[in-house]
């Protein structure tokens, strides 16, 4: 097992979606390996990643009560995912997890930093605070990463 | 939830979109059953009206998140014919190499996740998994084969968007193609694996006398184009089907139901209809793998339904790999039209079944009507009747009803509905105070 974390960033085009992306972005900026930070755009590509027995930390814009650009960890197990979108061709990130750990397709331990958003549709910008944080994360990521 | 006389089954599961199950009883016997569809109407064919036509596959590939490619196709073949536009042996070979992507992503996901926890009384995928991790696994594999085809074709694997008037925007990269050749061959091993599993299951017994209704081709086994068959009555052609087939409101369901004139009949769609109307087109591998696991001709039980769609996907890897192994994308990737006033109507087989489109578009190229009949809410007279049939039988029986309530849903299930795709329209009264 490698001490080297996976990064994986959650997003889309739409907006403040992209936070997620523009982490794996920043890193690759920073210098961490492709292989060791990818952007994707569905939760359930990590079943597909075979990182099951490597660190993996998730990095995702979140639908958050507070402030735009607020930055929050969150360890799973022992934490409820929030699960607004259900439906069967994007299964929920905590679905996905259980999932993907009962088939020993991801690991026993999932470390979820979120950036709250407030633009998620078709066309919209992303905000600066949110492209701020998502730029601030990852620098934080990569401190750690250098030291792994 | 019961409360003695009402069974309500208030959010189906695994089943794509909302929707919901209302069992009335009186006196103890059935009095009603409806498969309430609550999504909000989607009004996609208001929306495209006055649109340009090229902007029809687009904007009907979002009516689905599972088979965009359906609406896709349907909506190009369509507009083709309107158009007048014959396209090339190449275009056409790519657009079911296209299909059959998705037919894998989908049957794998229904096949793997949706359906098979019923069969051994597991509430979800996640269940179903620490039981039959291998399967599951297996399951996964197959459907991300299904999405990376289709992204590799149409540049993302959900709503692609290479699907074009007269073809495709561009060629697809060779290269991505041929890559996905070794993981097919692996897959369609698997595919027969999991057909091989399924013959397996504990299948309940329910028998009904279906018509059966699936787009036929004499040469193939249909995807895009061909003459809607059925075991009833004669074959048409597909220009004919506004006059066989009508759609009507039910007050439970924001989803348009269809029944077949002229006795205003149900009828079925969907892959156990495929594989009864078309099983000799069946790939040989396909054909053979029915024949071992003992499916049967004409085969009335819906629960088997699931057979039939790994017998699709047997066929869908076989057909797959033959087009990967000999991409030919000579000749123009589209071809040119003149826009023309016109009327053209094209069905596609949906993984849920016949999907049919008509658009009148006019000298300009734009959208004056638009017509789109998806399979769900042409199968929800003949779920309603099967669950008419199973409970009338049930209730003879010392069923509690928390069993009728689940094997009710479990029916529901068997034929993979897509509630979102069923709700793409309503059909609005207007009314003068």
């Amino acid at each position: 097992m490698t001490n080297r974390p996976m990064f994986l960033g959650l997003g889309s085009h739409h907006g403040d979606d992209q936070a997620g992306w523009l982490v794996i972005d920043r890193l690759h900026q920073c210098g961490v390996p492709a292989a060791n930070a990818v952007a994707v755009s569905s939760p359930d590509e990590i079943w597909h990643r075979r990182i099951h027995d490597r660190k993996l930390i998730l990095c995702d814009a979140t639908v958050d009560p507070g402030k735009v650009g607020t930055i929050r960890q969150w360890s799973w197990p022992g934490v409820q995912l929030p699960e607004l979108h259900h439906g069967t061709h994007d299964f929920p990130l905590g679905a996905v997890l259980t999932l993907g750990q009962t088939l020993e397709l991801c690991p026993a331990k999932v470390v979820i930093w979120t950036i709250a958003g407030s633009r998620f549709s078709a066309g919209d910008e992303i905000s600066p605070s949110v492209r701020q944080a998502a730029i601030s994360l990852a620098n934080t990521l990569y401190e750690d990463f250098s030291h792994a | 939830m019961t409360d003695g006389e009402t069974i309500n089954v208030p959010i189906l599961t695994r089943v794509e979109g909302e929707g919901a199950l209302t069992i009335r009883l009186k006196d103890g016997q059935l009095d009603d059953v409806q498969l309430r569809i609550y999504e909000p109407p989607r009004m996609f064919e208001t929306l495209l009206r006055g649109r340009p036509l090229e902007d029809a596959p687009d904007i009907t590939a979002r009516i689905c998140g599972i088979c965009p490619v359906a609406y896709q196709m349907s909506s190009v073949h369509a507009l083709e014919q309107a158009l007048g536009v014959a396209i090339t042996p190449q275009i056409r070979r790519l657009r079911r190499l296209l299909y059959c992507g998705e037919w894998i992503e989908s049957h794998a996901l229904h096949v793997h996740l949706l359906h098979t926890p019923d069969f051994f009384g597991e509430s979800s995928g996640i269940e179903l998994a620490r039981r039959f991790p291998d399967e599951v696994r297996r399951g996964l594999r197959l459907k991300k084969h299904g999405n990376d085809l289709v992204a590799a074709i149409g540049g993302r694997a959900i709503h692609p968007v290479n699907v074009a008037v007269g073809g495709f925007h561009r060629w697809p990269p060779r290269e991505e193609l041929r890559k996905l050749i070794h993981d097919f061959e692996w897959g369609l091993q698997a595919a027969m694996e999991a057909a091989r599993w399924t013959a397996s299951f504990p299948y309940p017994q329910l028998e009904n006398d279906y018509e059966f209704v699936a787009v036929s081709h004499p040469d193939e086994y249909a995807m895009n184009e061909g003459d809607i068959a059925s075991s009833k009555l004669s074959t048409i052609p597909v220009d004919q089907y506004p006059m066989v087939f009508v759609e009507h409101q039910v007050p439970h369901s924001t989803a348009l139901q269809a029944v077949r004139l002229p006795a205003r009949s149900n009828y079925l769609l969907g892959p156990l209809s495929r594989v009864n109307l078309n099983r000799n087109r069946l790939r040989p591998e396909a054909r053979q793998l029915a024949d071992e696991i003992g499916f049967p001709a004409m085969c009335s039980n819906p629960y088997r339904g699931i057979q039939a769609r790994c017998l699709e996907v047997v066929h869908a890897y076989g057909e797959a790999l033959e087009i990967l192994r000999e991409l030919d994308f000579s000749g123009p990737h589209r071809l040119p039209y003149q826009a023309r006033a016109a009327v053209g109507r094209a069905a596609t087989e949906a993984p849920r079944g016949l999907l049919f489109h008509e658009y009148e578009i006019d000298a300009a190229g734009k959208i004056v009507q638009a017509r789109i009949v998806p399979p769900t809410s042409q199968n929800q007279g003949q779920i309603e009747c099967d669950l008419r049939k199973q409970l009338t039988w049930q209730l003879t029986t010392a069923t509690t009803r928390e069993a009728l309530a689940r094997q009710a849903e479990q029916l529901v299930r068997s034929y993979d509905p897509c509630i979102s795709c069923a709700t793409h329209f309503l059909k609005i009264q207007w009314k003068n105070s």
